[in-house]
């Protein structure tokens, strides 16, 4: 029977479009340990004359580079601190207090997710020049923190705890205070995990609001406002870019893979539509 | 009960920092006053890379060296960002006091920016020093708006290495059209060209102001591209690329395309201003010399253009930022810059500074080009203009839309 | 013992607004007030800098009467039509590939849903190295053959495609791990039984697995539909737009219009437009909803 065959030539086809499929991240790291002058080869090689390591410390020395990881780190990092507070308290006054007019508010809640951001970058860009935050850190941070996503993801996780685990703390004497604290986050933490990561996904990658909005790129920006930067000066060292596009994926990447199991059943649930 | 109290707490502080926050930094009359009377004052600058950088933090320590009272706090942007934002920022309330201008687009800035005659008047300052073509790019309807720091006329960069290897003369002053077709032509070979083409406005306009007379802003200064002079020149600029395969394919939108072509040794010749002195001189690894802008039926023609710092409406202490700008467009100061080659002076006096650290035989070729160079002039929307001129342009040198067409659809969208 | 008994309900409403109150603030100052703000800014002309005046329906008919208006709308549809059905296909093909029990399952999963981790920037950073005249495709045809590659992102008639093929590969991935996880959870028995029928695998591949994914392709289908039309960082960074405005999309032009042109009026307005086609599209899939998804009982 070929089918034996055919499972391997078929895995070992799949291999191969794997391969070829990473390859441009290859290329990209191969060009970031290339000198200057061997970016453009005819042919092109993989690796050049050396591998220059000294690209990344130039990278960093070539433009503030380090700045803009710096308020990555913080804007992603206080970003998702601020989404899972509000989300989850929110989240818990969705699914385990009751109170009139609840499932009501929430449906308004889930409509506002349909928002897109196109429809918000104008008058937020307005709503900041009014708050006089153009150009700061706030803006980076908070317009985009209270989206209904967060929410809509924890309210479903916080519906699967069972009610009796509550009542009972409450029957002991807890506030509703600690029994958010002491039992629905820590049950919660596989929801919390699965939304701290892609929400600081998210704030590391975005691109068109610090765009918008920052005007001191080089003490504001954020990292892929600031690899863009590269190419506004005078001759493109594509070496270096390429070494700054390394680093610039690899917060996102470590996370990926210190927490794929998290972020694939995120996705998973999230998916079947939050069964 | 109690126990929402320090939660409720943690959250109101919370919303009320975020809050507070924003009225507490993102103040931005340009300027504030400390308590021991010190002004301090915001200057936007374009830059690119940290050496650039340096060079202007530099600048704004004399600043307050030169005047204990006065502290800059210095923001900069990368040059294609900076004057898209400049707009906003000098009517939004979150403009710099000091703002840096470029000679040719004053003209679209004169809302935002005091006219500094009255101060020049109260402070007797002097400007017979600064050149006068540049002190009159930096005016508008008769008032001056920016005291000038550089300026320049465009030139031809070109790598010597290049030449000699493929035992062609090196560009002498005044060389023409011709010269420029034929050098072009013997120096593409082994994968590499002969000349960068790109429809970047200060790159290409000297060669088409060369070639034909054409100019892109007409007398009365409205935008002038349909002419037969302009579309002629234009598509011969185009074609070094499209037709006569002397200059590479252009990959798209990328403005710093002819740059980086020059600087990888891929094409020999490029057009440039001496503000790139710095950088040319340290990223280039082959001999740098610079030639004239060829030279068309009526000689050799060339735009001139700089730039120089002006005061916004909005700035709270126009005292403080005209003190400073005296200071930063000072023979010291100015001199300094010559030096590292980041700005060719606008002072007459300290211009040996520039020659003596450029290439040899920079001083003759500069002088020739500023002796047939006249002021850019450019539209208010000029940043409209320049960015639907690469977006469309790229056709033209693609060979897949003729220059006429270019012309019109630019034309009628920012005419 | 606890006694299990009723909750006490009194003063849950308070502790909720409690609760609440930061989203709900939040949500209504960064989502609800910029929305209103942005309906009212389409009937205005509203400079960045200036006065604004009363339009009323003007800014519609402007949008529609200016060619690159209308064009960008032409873009952001072939965009959609061009790029859904190829991640789809892709996704789908994918994980079904990688379906039945195999080693290296997960490291394969990671492999193709890297580049979505990876910040947009970057991405179109190095295919712009990649597509470029010089870069890898030109310089590998072109040592090879001697023939040099088109120049995919100056030349019309290929910068819409590179586009496209640049996004795919960007963006399957997602689409890959919702589909693994749903083929996943198809009972085994209902495969074995098919089996045992004498269903061969494409039978069995339209019969069974598409039918029982149904709900997950309706999502990923609704989902991928809806942020392919608000396409703005590929086109942005690989092409700037053009050639010409080949490549401009309905979000770019809201952009420009917003932000380079500094004319807020008019931006809102073509938002809007993409906003109520996002939606006709969106109640469409979901009107269809009824026709080819199968909810299990």
């Amino acid at each position: 029977m070929p089918s034996r065959w055919r499972v391997v030539v078929s895995h070992a086809a799949l291999y191969l479009v794997a391969a070829v499929f990473v390859a441009p991240l290859v290329y990209m790291l191969a060009t970031s340990l290339k000198p200057a002058a061997e970016v453009f080869g005819s042919p092109p090689r993989l690796f050049g004359s050396e591998l220059r390591w000294a690209n990344y410390r130039e990278a960093f020395t070539f433009l503030p580079f380090g700045r803009f990881v710096l308020n990555g780190i913080v804007v992603a990092t206080i970003g998702t601190l601020v989404v899972l507070l509000a989300s989850s308290m929110s989240a818990y006054a969705f699914a385990k207090l009751r109170w009139r007019g609840r499932d009501g508010v929430f449906l308004v809640f889930l409509a506002t997710l349909m928002i897109p951001q196109e429809i918000l970058v104008v008058p937020m860009f307005t709503l900041m020049r009014w708050l006089g935050w153009v150009d700061s850190y706030q803006a980076l941070i908070f317009p985009w923190a209270f989206t209904a996503f967060g929410t809509f993801l924890l309210r479903q996780y916080f519906r699967t705890i069972p009610d009796e685990i509550n009542d009972s703390a409450r029957i002991d004497g807890a506030g509703l205070v600690r029994v958010f604290t002491h039992i629905m986050l820590p049950l919660a933490r596989p929801a919390l995990a699965v939304l701290a990561v892609f929400t600081f996904i998210n704030y590391w990658n975005s691109f068109l609001w610090p765009l918008i909005i920052i005007n001191s790129v080089d003490q504001k920006a954020t990292v892929p406002l600031g690899l863009q930067l590269f190419f506004g000066q005078q001759g493109t060292q594509w070496n270096l870019v390429m070494a700054a596009s390394v680093i610039s994926m690899a917060p996102t990447t470590l996370l990926l893979l210190v927490l794929q199991k998290h972020l694939i059943r995120g996705i998973a649930t999230g998916g079947l539509g939050g069964r | 009960m109690n126990k929402t109290k320090p939660l409720a707490f943690g959250v109101a502080l919370m919303v009320a920092s975020g809050l507070l926050a924003g009225c507490g930094g993102g103040d931005s009359s340009g300027g504030t006053e400390g308590a021991d009377g010190t002004v301090t004052l915001t200057w936007s600058m374009w830059a690119s890379g940290t050496d650039d950088r340096n060079a202007w933090q530099q600048v704004a320590d004399e600043v307050t060296a030169a005047n204990p009272k006065i502290k800059i706090t210095l923001d900069t942007a990368p040059f294609t960002d900076y004057f898209t934002k400049l707009g906003t920022r000098l009517a939004g309330g979150s403009a710099p006091c000091i703002v840096s201008m470029q000679s040719l687009r004053t003209g679209g800035y004169t809302g935002g920016m005091l006219p500094l005659d009255d101060l020049i008047a109260k402070h007797g300052f002097d400007t017979s020093d600064f050149d006068k073509s540049i002190m009159a790019g930096l005016a508008s309807g008769g008032k001056q708006y920016a005291l000038p720091y550089d300026f320049g006329s465009l030139v031809v960069t070109y790598n010597k290495d290049m030449f000699q290897a493929a035992g062609v003369a090196a560009p002498k002053i005044g060389w023409t059209m011709a010269d420029f077709e034929s050098a072009a032509k013997a120096l593409t070979r082994n994968g590499k060209y002969g000349f960068a083409a790109y429809p970047v406005d200060l790159y290409m306009f000297p060669m088409l102001l060369s070639r034909t007379g054409a100019q892109p802003v007409d007398d009365s200064g409205k935008l002038a591209l349909t002419g037969d002079p302009m579309v002629t020149a234009f598509q011969w600029y185009a074609d070094l690329a499209a037709k006569e395969g002397v200059a590479p394919k252009v990959p798209g939108v990328d403005n710093n395309f002819p740059d980086t072509q020059f600087l990888n040794g891929n094409v020999a010749m490029s057009v440039n201003g001496p503000w790139s002195v710095l950088s040319l001189k340290k990223q280039a690894k082959f001999g740098v010399g610079l030639a004239t802008i060829p030279a068309g039926p009526d000689g050799t023609k060339t735009y001139s253009a700089g730039s120089g710092f002006g005061i916004s409406k909005s700035c709270a202490h126009p005292e403080q930022a005209f003190t400073a700008i005296t200071t930063m467009t000072s023979a010291k100061v100015l001199g300094e810059l010559g030096a590292l080659g980041r700005a060719f002076p606008a002072r007459a006096a300290v211009q040996d500074q520039w020659y003596n650290n450029a290439f040899p035989g920079a001083k003759e070729v500069i002088d020739a080009a500023n002796a047939s160079a006249i002021p850019f002039r450019t539209t208010a929307d000029w940043d409209q203009v320049t960015k639907l001129l690469t977006q469309y342009g790229v056709q033209a040198f693609n060979g897949q839309a003729t220059a006429a067409n270019v012309l019109q659809q630019v034309q009628q969208q920012a005419g | 013992m606890p006694i299990s008994g009723t909750r006490p309900r009194r003063g849950e409403g308070r502790a909720a607004a409690f609760f609440a109150a930061p989203s709900l603030l939040g949500l209504t100052l960064f989502t609800l007030f910029p929305v209103v703000m942005s309906l009212v800014m389409a009937f205005y002309h509203w400079p960045a800098v200036g006065a604004r005046t009363f339009a009323g329906l003007g800014n519609l008919s402007t949008l529609f009467e200016d060619a690159v208006f209308r064009r960008t709308l032409l873009n952001t549809l072939l965009f959609v039509v061009l790029y859904l059905p190829l991640n789809l296909v892709v996704s789908l093909g994918l994980a079904v590939w990688i379906s039945p029990r195999m080693k290296g399952r997960r490291a394969l999963r990671v492999v193709f849903f890297l580049p979505v981790v990876v910040p947009m920037v970057a991405n179109a950073i190095v295919w712009r190295l990649i597509y470029q005249p010089g870069g890898l495709i030109d310089g590998t045809l072109h040592a090879a053959t001697g023939v040099h590659a088109p120049n995919f992102l100056g030349e019309r008639g290929w910068a819409m495609f590179a586009v496209v093929a640049m996004s795919v590969w960007q963006g399957f991935g997602y689409n890959m791990l919702v589909f693994s996880a749903a083929l996943d959870a198809i009972p085994e028995h209902i495969v074995e039984a098919a089996q045992l029928d004498g269903a061969g695998p494409v039978r069995q591949l339209f019969r069974i697995t598409l039918p029982m994914i149904s709900p997950s392709m309706f999502f990923a289908t609704t989902m991928t539909l809806i942020t392919s039309f608000q396409v703005f960082t590929q086109p942005f960074l690989l092409t700037g737009g053009g050639p010409g405005v080949d490549t401009e999309t309905l979000m770019m032009f809201v952009y420009n219009q917003g932000f380079s042109v500094f004319e807020f009026g008019t931006a809102s307005a073509a938002a809007w437009i993409l906003f109520v086609l996002i939606l006709g599209v969106t109640a469409v899939q979901f009107a269809g909803q009824r026709r080819w998804v199968t909810y299990d009982a």
